[in-house]
């Protein structure tokens, strides 16, 4: 954003007030990059995804008069977001959540080899989607713990206990040792 | 990654790292506007897209699936646009000359218009054709499937209209473009 450009909630005052659709442009360039990377880890679907964000923003924007700034705008949208991946996850047939996947071969990701994106991606489209929503949202988006809390609707300390059962849970699938205890 | 314990987390943390970018698609932006115009929580306003068009207004139009569109083509089914102004049908063709391979800039280009308020509306065409002629249908002739794709657009003047034609990548790569102003019915 140039010093020029006005912040997220001026743009979303703007929308709110005239409909403005320059001002819808800027909000899509800074934030919808998030929120498609997002929506494709969460839903491992290109066409979801896209289902998704298209969502996120239109119940967004027909919410922009309801906005009271309070929240970031981006924690905000990623909150609407989440909410429509969820919905559109429970539209698919029933998963095991808590089923431990084997993903990879035992010993196929050895301490001299690194993780493959590939193993990383199945492992992700397998953790149940509690603890994968704030592995996704902290530890890849480079959310903040009270960020993540924001966007899902839990406390802070909810998200970090999360955070450590998804990595916990990433290990194990990716056959990992598990050389310390958490936190 | 920072409040969690050391190699383990490395190394999912390079996991993490060696997952491949993902882009947002590039007509992403165009199909959000389309509905936030419609549902009436955006509304359009005259602005400039290029230093010369002032105003241009590019309304969105759809066609029923699998409209077959020729040298001769049947009549586009029109829908409620949120403009006006008369409308163009651009008819983007192969052949010899560039292709209209390039989707991702046409994308691009569709989604710029957007990005200012305005509505664009295209498809690419499949090689594939039939020709309807005297009630018989027939597999078309390589020389009736040159038309590789088409946009349907609104402005204000056939100038700007043209303009917007010759904007498009397949015309700034020397594809060729031919223009109809669409009658209003």
């Amino acid at each position: 954003m140039t010093p020029a450009e006005p912040d997220d909630r001026s743009l979303i005052a703007t929308i709110a007030k005239t409909g403005d659709p320059r001002a819808f442009h800027l909000l899509y360039q800074r934030h919808s990059g998030v929120l498609f990377a997002m929506a494709a880890r969460l839903l491992d679907d290109r066409s979801d995804a896209e289902d998704a964000v298209h969502d996120t923003w239109l119940r967004a924007m027909q919410a922009s008069g309801r906005f009271h700034g309070a929240a970031m705008v981006r924690t905000w949208l990623v909150g609407i977001l989440i909410n429509r991946v969820r919905e559109l996850r429970r539209a698919r047939p029933l998963e095991c959540l808590d089923a431990m996947p084997d993903l990879a071969e035992p010993g196929a990701v050895t301490p001299d080899r690194a993780l493959e994106a590939i193993d990383v991606s199945r492992a992700l489209a397998e953790m149940p989607e509690r603890y994968r929503e704030v592995v996704v949202l902290h530890d890849i988006q480079g959310f903040t713990h009270d960020e993540v809390a924001a966007a899902l609707g839990i406390a802070p300390g909810t998200s970090r206990s999360q955070l450590v059962r998804g990595r916990e849970w990433l290990r194990r699938a990716l056959h990992v040792p598990l050389e310390t205890t958490d936190e | 990654m920072n409040d969690d314990k050391p190699e383990s987390l490395d190394r999912l943390a390079q996991g993490f790292a060696r997952l491949p970018n993902v882009d947002v698609p590039p007509g992403l932006e165009g199909r959000i506007l389309h509905s936030l115009l419609n549902a009436g929580v955006l509304r359009r306003t005259p602005h400039r897209v290029w230093p010369r068009l002032v105003g241009l207004g590019v309304a969105l139009v759809l066609f029923g699936a699998g409209l077959g569109i020729g040298a001769q083509f049947a009549r586009p089914r029109r829908i409620a646009t949120t403009t006006r102004e008369p409308q163009y049908l651009l008819l983007l063709y192969s052949g010899a000359g560039p292709q209209v391979e390039d989707v991702a800039a046409h994308r691009h280009w569709a989604s710029d218009l957007a990005a200012h308020g305005h509505a664009i509306y295209g498809e690419r065409l499949d090689a594939f054709a039939t020709r309807i002629e005297h009630g018989v249908s027939t597999t078309a002739a390589p020389a009736d499937t040159l038309l590789a794709g088409f946009f349907i657009v609104s402005a204000p003047s056939a100038n700007v209209a043209e303009t917007i034609a010759a904007s498009s990548p397949h015309a700034r790569h020397g594809g060729r473009v031919v223009m109809y102003r669409i009658r209003p019915t």
